[in-house]
């Protein structure tokens, strides 16, 4: 277990090696001259040259990349960015924390919405709640975040003045937001949980802890909940991920100064530095979530931790387990 | 002998295949919310290709005279900032927001078909490779990567494809990947490499067909969050050419004039809300209707 | 079990700890955004609501160092800071700035200066002419270039004396002189902070820096040892909100007193006794542009016919409600030397339209044109309604659009693949060389501002001679010449000027702050009674 551990975080290297350079690649290639957007509209022509010259854009382009490499490797500098010579680590810095947040709570929201939700639904499934309380749980999956931000900010924050509509330092400024960009994995919890659950409720063990006599509370919660448990919680950790980097809206609308903001920004302005160190930031969060979901897995069901040890921890990933499980139909 | 029991062996299949959608169907139809829904995309659907007809206006047309007009008799769901009728751009931005889902899904689907297929199938150090390179699709943030081709390639219809579905390939290559291995084991695997079937053949003829169903689920799924894929992008300001009529390019275009002219925002928010509602209810409809453990 | 389970605790745990440690980094600027959040009682800071001006900027503030960051949002907040050598008094002239005794242009290419003695920065250092050296040169070759690049050097005399010296004669430099990117640093500070400088600026100015929240906003408070007229208001914030709908709410909740609003937004403020909107001139305006290299528009009667197929007054209304004027001249009515009173509205006449393409050979086959645009909001409405009043002369037009920068990159800097486009200029001084040096000389052609790609000797000499001139009447004549052609040859048809439209609390006065430059003087904002 723990050479598996370590293996993946080893793994973590190439892994933001391959990122950088191909989000490098693929940023470079987007049409537009980093040195006349950092020097702005109005610049003479003159002026782009030996901007050009001083961020080394005149240097072949895998030149650039290890050059920046380079420098985050030995000086654990992420440099400066191109348009405002503000430090890059200062600004991920400064915009991380809030995006952890966002997208922590939001995703605890939904999980602590949905995951009752979808107890509830497997447990009476076909019944009239299943199908009325999923239809709502697809109603929140099914409106854009930012559709649901605008109509609750002009709801609750405008006309009734109940609650601040940006910023999220407070309790009361992070409810709205956390509340539009919840709805989604809210709804994705409820459906994973169901079906999760309905895998496990069927199986021949649960009938017979239902013989022994068992509560049906307890059977249900203690028994079938935390067999089904694995697949949910990688619904969450792949949520988190996803919301990590691409909350762009969300904090747009509420102001939130977050990660995705941040990146959105440094693309439009093909600001690289920028663009590289947050992108390094999102990928390492997103890995080491996969790596924490991967451990929890292990710890909790015996056979997947077989396995592990078996094979050596190389080829697998949490979804070839998912799926071994059973969870979707064969 | 040999050809005689091919047929027997193919009618068997087309027989089997014929059975399965029939009881498919039949389970399906007790799930009444997922016939309804299948029922709905099946109207916008017809609406969206007889556009040309059921359209009481242009979609493209100007009224620079008639603009941010409310709901009336003339403009049942009211006019835009140009004087286009909402209702018209809604008919034919099915086709759009439709096809863009249809398709985004579709080259994922096929893309991670192919990397799932070959990664669950060869196994070992390809596998490794392949789904690495997964892991590492995942991790760059999906509007990154669909800024960055938009802002490359330009805002025509197949790059907005290209952008919405390049995210999702990671997800169908595992879907696929996990499907192959569970049933790569099987029996009538090993009976069709006695027969001499290539690779090829197994994976397409034998081992697919029995991952319909989760790749069938997970498709409706994703045209869903292909259609909010969009509209997010647009908010972004990665949408189409105008004159254009897609539901994401109107929510986004509504935006501005969500407080004194909200029905611009409440059409075309509804019918994608009722697009992405239908498409997740016959998924899960789907996914209940083809599932072998819950045969009553 | 119970272990694996506290195992899978302990991991949630470290998560949750790590996120919640992260939170306390947010807690110096959660008293900030605090203390300005409501506009009556505040926490840990005595500045009532009277006191705080906060202000609701449009884009991004991308940096408080003039040589890094020129854009005008960001201006408007170290313009509070830093103090400039020269400025316009009420009538127009060019006079000395309150930090300077004495100015005089002794010949040509040399400019005298003598600064007033004990002026100090915020640090406390003493203004001395050293300062301006640093300040001016150090812009030559950065975003600075288009204000300073024609310094050769600045002479310093003494501690308060120096001259600046150019290269060659340049009518426009001293209105460059006026505007708060060429405000002066301290020498010392700069290099001292070295890259941190930008997280603590230091100025002359009524306004001294006290935080940043990155992405979020700027605050600044009032310098009570400031040298001339204390300002009203003890504090500033200035807030970066991008996004127009979410700009106007913030201005309706009161978490902001001032906001520049879209058009679309206007109305309810203006209804609203608590609000007033203030309308301001700009330099800005929006226009619709054809491509010098363009085989398609080479023939000046297509050009005509294009430009009589453009109803730029009912674009105007459309696409900014009344809150934008109709175009005439290239030039914003609210610079010296535009014409914008004598060039009439382009004429809007299909029926023309249609005769010259005829003439010009377009009679089955249809003129086929590729229009750039890109995704900013008006620039995408002017270009649709465009599209289809191009349409119903038989003129069909491919739009491409996308982010400003990758259209930038993809058309404007090869100046090759497109006919016609939209665009808009705001002339980022009050001399309008700066506007037309770089839209219509051809040493500018490409992303810079040359998207019109114009490659015409004579004009680039009379841009040259209009630029190199201190005779203000041969400037007016050489520009008036310069408008006329454009006009002639429709190689710009201005659609609108924009309007700047302030949504503030009725019982703020931003009157005097507002400039047409779009850099406002924050400082002058008082209350009124």
């Amino acid at each position: 277990m723990i050479k598996y551990v370590l293996r993946r975080i080893l793994f973590l290297v190439p892994t933001l090696l391959l990122v950088s350079f191909c989000v490098y690649a693929i940023v470079h290639a987007a049409p537009g001259d980093p040195a006349q957007l950092a020097l702005g509209e109005g610049a003479t022509q003159a002026a782009v040259e030996v901007k050009r010259i001083e961020l080394g854009l005149d240097k072949p382009f895998i030149y650039q990349y290890f050059a920046w490499l380079k420098n985050v490797v030995f000086h654990f500098d992420f440099g400066s960015s191109y348009r405002s010579e503000i430090s890059v680590a200062y600004q991920i810095r400064s915009y991380f924390p809030n995006t952890l947040k966002l997208a922590g709570l939001s995703v605890f929201f939904g999980a602590l919405i949905g995951i009752p939700i979808g107890i509830l639904a497997s447990v009476k499934q076909s019944s009239w709640f299943d199908n009325f309380v999923m239809s709502i749980a697809m109603i929140g999956m099914s409106v854009p975040a930012f559709v649901l931000a605008l109509v609750m900010i002009l709801i609750f924050s405008v006309k009734l003045r109940w609650l601040p509509s940006s910023g999220f330092s407070t309790v009361s400024e992070m409810l709205l937001p956390i509340t539009a960009l919840g709805m989604q994995p809210m709804a994705i919890c409820a459906r994973m949980t169901r079906s999760s659950m309905l895998e496990v409720i069927r199986q021949d063990y649960i009938r017979t802890i239902r013989a022994k006599g068992q509560s049906e509370l307890k059977v249900i919660v203690h028994h079938a909940f935390k067999n089904a448990l694995m697949p949910i919680l990688t619904t969450i950790g792949l949520q988190f991920g996803a919301l990590i980097g691409g909350a762009f809206v969300t904090e747009t609308i509420f102001l939130i100064p977050g990660l995705g903001r941040l990146l959105v920004t440094a693309v439009t302005n093909r600001d690289y530095p920028l663009v590289l160190g947050g992108v390094v930031c999102v990928a390492t969060v997103v890995a080491i979530t996969n790596l924490l979901i991967d451990v929890a897995y292990a710890l909790v069901d015996p056979r997947v931790q077989a396995q592990f040890k078996n094979a050596g921890g190389g080829a697998f990933s949490w979804p070839t387990l998912i799926k071994r499980q059973g969870i979707k139909p064969k | 002998m040999a050809d005689i029991d091919k047929k027997a062996r193919d009618k068997t299949k087309i027989i089997n295949i014929f059975g399965e959608t029939n009881e498919t169907w039949r389970r399906l139809k007790k799930n009444k919310t997922a016939v309804f829904s299948l029922f709905v995309l099946i109207i916008l659907a017809v609406l969206g290709i007889f556009a040309d007809f059921v359209a009481p206006y242009s979609y493209f047309e100007q009224n620079l005279h008639d603009l941010l007009q409310a709901p009336s008799r003339a403009h049942w769901l009211g006019t835009d900032q140009y004087g286009r009728d909402i209702l018209s751009r809604l008919i034919y931005g099915t086709r759009i927001s439709l096809s863009v889902g249809l398709i985004a899904v579709g080259l994922a689907l096929f893309a991670g078909g192919i990397l799932g297929s070959v990664a669950g199938f060869y196994g070992k150090r390809i596998d490794t490779l392949i789904m690495r390179f997964m892991d590492i699709m995942l991790s760059i943030p999906s509007v990154l990567l669909a800024l960055a081709i938009v802002a490359t390639f330009g805002t025509s219809l197949p790059n907005l494809m290209l952008a919405t579905g390049i995210s999702t390939v990671p997800g169908y290559a595992r879907l696929i990947r996990a499907s192959i291995l569970s049933n790569k084991e099987h029996e009538y695997v090993e009976a069709a490499r006695a027969v001499g079937a290539g690779d090829f053949e197994i994976i397409t003829k034998h081992i697919l067909p029995n991952c319909l169903a989760p790749i069938l689920v997970q498709a409706t799924f994703g045209v869903a969050t292909a259609i909010l894929t969009v509209a997010g992008l647009s908010f972004v300001g990665l949408g189409l050419q105008p004159p254009i009529a897609e539901w994401g390019s109107m929510l986004s275009e509504a935006r501005g004039y969500i407080r004194d002219y909200s029905y611009m925002l409440i059409s075309p928010a509804v019918t994608i809300a009722l697009t992405v509602f239908c498409l997740n209810t016959l998924g899960d409809g789907l996914r209940d209707a083809l599932d072998p453990k819950l045969r009553d | 079990m119970r272990r694996k389970i506290s195992v899978l605790m302990l991991a949630l745990t470290i998560i949750a700890g790590l996120t919640a440690g992260c939170s306390s980094q947010s807690q110096d600027h959660t008293e900030v955004s605090q203390a300005s959040s409501e506009s009556g009682v505040t926490v840990g800071n005595e500045v009532s609501g009277k006191e705080l001006l906060s202000v609701a900027l449009s884009s991004n503030i991308g940096g408080l160092d003039p040589k890094t960051t020129v854009d005008r949002y960001s201006a408007n907040v170290y313009g509070c800071i830093y103090e400039t050598l020269l400025v316009y008094d009420s009538a127009g002239n060019i006079i000395p700035n309150t930090i300077v005794e004495s100015y005089e242009q002794t010949d040509d290419i040399t400019y005298q200066f003598k600064l007033k003695q004990g002026i100090q920065f915020h640090n406390g250092e003493v203004l001395k002419a050293g300062d301006v050296k640093f300040s001016l040169e150090r812009g030559i070759n950065t975003s600075m270039n288009y204000l300073v690049g024609d310094i050769d050097h600045v002479v310093v005399l003494d501690d308060y004396e120096f001259n600046i010296v150019l290269k060659s004669s340049n009518g426009a430099f001293p209105a460059g002189l006026t505007t708060p990117q060429t405000g002066i640093l301290n020498e010392k500070a700069v290099n001292e902070k070295g890259e941190a400088y930008q997280m603590h600026p230091v100025g002359t100015g009524p306004y001294k820096f006290r935080t940043w929240e990155q992405g979020v906003s700027v605050t600044l408070e009032r310098d009570d040892n400031y040298h001339d007229t204390l300002p009203y208001f003890k504090e500033i914030v200035f807030y970066e909100i991008a996004d127009d709908t979410t700009r106007a709410n913030q201005l309706e909740v009161n978490k902001v007193n001032t906001a520049i609003l879209a058009s679309t937004d206007i109305v309810r403020f203006q209804d609203n006794d608590d609000y007033q909107v203030v309308s301001a001139d700009t330099f800005g305006l929006i226009y619709f542009g054809m491509n010098y290299n363009s085989e398609k528009v080479a023939d000046v009667k297509v050009r005509q016919a294009i430009a009589y197929a453009i109803d730029a007054e009912a674009i105007t209304k459309a696409a900014y409600f009344g809150y934008a004027d109709t175009a005439t001249s290239i030039l914003s009515p609210n610079l010296t030397y535009s014409d914008a009173d004598k060039i009439p509205i382009n004429e809007y006449n299909p029926e023309k339209a249609k005769e010259l393409l005829t003439a010009a050979g377009y009679d089955d086959k249809k003129l086929q044109l590729t229009l750039v645009i890109d995704t900013r909001s008006d620039v995408t409405s002017v270009g649709t309604m465009i599209k289809a009043l191009l349409n119903d002369v038989g003129i069909d037009c491919e739009v491409v659009t996308g982010d400003k920068t990758s259209m930038s990159g993809s058309y404007y800097a090869a100046g090759t693949n497109y006919d016609i486009f939209v665009g808009t200029w705001y002339c980022a001084t009050p001399d309008v060389n700066s506007q037309i040096f770089t839209t219509f000389h051809s040493s500018n052609n490409g992303a810079t501002g040359g998207y019109v790609w114009m490659h015409n000797d004579e004009i680039d000499a009379l841009i040259e001679r209009a630029r190199k001139s201190a005779d203000s009447a041969e400037r007016q004549k050489l520009y008036s010449e310069l408008q006329m052609f454009v006009f002639d040859n429709k190689w710009w048809v201005p659609i609108s000027y924009y309007i700047d439209n302030w949504g503030v609390s009725s019982d703020i006065d931003i009157n005097a702050c507002l400039d047409a430059a779009g850099t406002h003087k924050w400082w002058k904002a008082t209350v009124r009674n």
